[in-house]
């Protein structure tokens, strides 16, 4: 496995596209929390800026954040480069080069959930650093008391990445691809579920689809939209954490699945 | 064995790339498939490469015992040169090393061989389309493989690439590996292979040593200006097999060997005056009109 990823390495660690996404996303992860130090006061109820930078709330901000770079980035990032091993026909001579396609997917699948790895590991180190020079008194409790939230920022990163990679691999076209990946999750998915979802059906279950699931992992902080939503629909409008895992957990191994499968019988 | 395919298909939709196939592949040939574009060859070498699922049939390679994946153990080339264009040519083998997992590759050596070590660094989307093409062969070369495959290996080159890379060919055939070569061009096959299988249609027409396959009828090529009486006399020779007619005369197939200076001493005895007159080897060309014309 490890072999694998370091063949990917190769294909990607001189690849342009791949050193500017990264560079966003090591760029803009703190950069943007650190933006929130120029805001005057945050939306009442919450007035200070402080909470953006503290332990434990920190954790939050800094997630939501990361998990709005995590879906543009890396989940673009994901999809083209499946998309460029189709336009190089690389990937075909990949196997032909002596790769199972068991190999393929292992290799894809191994580098992108190093790459989480790593964006979550980076994540840990932003909240740790900002927190720790930002909070006054520091207690070892509070700064760890939202730290559940690391393995769903990681879940988070590897599930954008899944969804992407699927999309690649059923697509195969770059532009193509990457309009239906963005549109997909910013677009259909939200229009289908209260445009037609609620629309139908106003119940719970307008919320267990796959992307709204990966957004819920991290949810977004301050709304007090959600507040009335909950007043006029009767339910949440996130689900709660463990429900996001889950639903999370089965939508991204049916997506796995797919691509299996599909690797397995596709001609290439 | 290096290679032996058993009933090999393929269909696309209704389509039938590539019928009932067997093909048996010895250790030290250097085997040409031939056949028009289109014939199934590149879907047959897709087959047996592990990018296309057979729709019937199996293939094997080295008798079933070349390990789990003996893919590692080809070097091969199926129809453009395929690579990570914003990588370097070292950049490109190394993947490729990596994926056969060749502790110590000899990148250097194998882009010496085929004349590019000096833009070893230079990126793949700067080649030519020659330098693409000989980037594909030394990236074969990697490991060492005692089989080689390539598939039109001089496809849309200039002269002098074609000229480069068949020379390229023939000195790793003189190594003593196994070359396996798809080409729709007679005259490379003739002049590089020692096997050859004709292809058409998805269908094998005829597999064997190249000599075999060239039967060993001679022919002449023999012109007059009386083409009446020239025909009257050609047809009481003894050896003809058989008689075309031409726009310089005729083509005569002959059984055995009659020298020309005879044959013309006789024509001149019964009356005719040769106005030209040329012995020459059955090529290949002629062979595969021939067969394919027959299916």
């Amino acid at each position: 496995m490890l072999h694998l990823i370091r063949t990917e390495w190769l294909k990607w660690n001189k690849q342009l596209i791949f050193r500017i996404v990264s560079l966003f996303y090591i760029v803009l992860l703190p950069g943007l929390l650190l933006l929130g130090k120029r805001l005057p006061e945050l939306p009442p109820p919450i007035g200070t800026t402080e909470v953006l930078f503290i332990f434990p709330t920190i954790w939050n901000y800094q997630g939501y954040i990361g998990a709005w770079l995590c879906f543009f980035f890396l989940g673009f990032f994901s999809v083209i480069s499946i998309t460029m091993e189709f336009n190089n026909r690389t990937l075909r001579q990949n196997i032909i080069n002596g790769w199972s396609r068991q190999d393929v997917f292992l290799a894809k699948f191994g580098s992108i959930g190093a790459l989480s790895l790593l964006a979550t590991l980076y994540y840990v180190l932003c909240v740790l650093i900002i927190g720790y020079a930002n909070t006054d008194v520091v207690y070892l409790s509070k700064v760890f008391q939202e730290a559940s939230i690391i393995p769903r920022y990681f879940l988070m990163c590897f599930s954008y990445m899944t969804f992407g990679l699927m999309i690649g691999f059923l697509v195969k076209r770059t532009v193509i691809a990457v309009f239906l990946y963005l549109i997909y999750i910013m677009i259909l998915e939200p229009a289908i579920r209260w445009g037609v979802h609620r629309h139908l059906w106003e119940h719970k279950s307008m919320h267990f689809y796959p992307m709204n699931a990966v957004e819920d992992l991290i949810p977004a902080p301050l709304s007090p939209i959600a507040e009335e939503f909950v007043e006029q629909a009767g339910f949440s409008l996130f689900l709660s954490p463990n429900e996001a895992v889950i639903t999370t957990l089965v939508y991204t191994s049916a997506f796995i699945f797919i691509v299996y499968s599909h690797l397995k019988r596709a001609d290439l | 064995m290096i290679l032996d395919t058993q009933h090999l298909s393929k269909r696309f939709g209704s389509l039938t790339a590539v019928n009932q196939l067997n093909l048996q592949i010895e250790k030290g040939t250097v085997f040409g498939m031939l056949g028009p574009n289109g014939s199934g060859k590149t879907t047959t070498l897709g087959m047996v490469l592990g990018i296309i699922h057979p729709t019937s049939g199996s293939y094997s390679w080295f008798d079933g015992k070349g390990g789990e994946n003996p893919r590692r153990q080809l070097g091969a080339l199926l129809e453009t040169p395929n690579f990570y264009p914003y990588l370097s040519a070292a950049d490109n083998l190394k993947i490729v090393a990596q994926i056969k997992r060749i502790a110590k590759p000899a990148i250097d050596e194998s882009l010496d061989l085929v004349n590019l070590l000096h833009r070893k660094h230079s990126k793949f989307k700067t080649y030519s389309l020659g330098m693409k093409q000989r980037l594909a062969i030394a990236s074969a070369m990697i490991g060492d493989p005692q089989v080689l495959i390539f598939d039109e290996p001089t496809n849309g080159l200039d002269p002098q690439g074609i000229a480069e890379v068949r020379e390229t060919i023939r000195q790793i055939a003189s190594t003593g590996k196994t070359i396996i070569m798809a080409s729709h061009i007679l005259d490379e096959v003739e002049k590089i292979c020692s096997h050859v299988a004709i292809i058409k249609n998805g269908n094998l027409l005829a597999t064997g040593p190249v000599g075999a396959i060239i039967n060993d009828e001679i022919l002449i090529e023999v012109g007059a200006q009386d083409k009446v009486q020239l025909k009257a006399f050609l047809t009481q020779l003894p050896p003809l097999s058989r008689l075309e007619e031409t726009d310089f005369g005729f083509l005569l197939y002959l059984k055995e060997a009659l020298p020309t200076a005879d044959l013309n001493g006789q024509a001149f005895a019964a009356g005719v005056t040769l106005t030209h007159l040329r012995q020459r080897q059955k090529s290949l060309e002629a062979e595969f009109l021939e067969i394919t014309n027959q299916n």
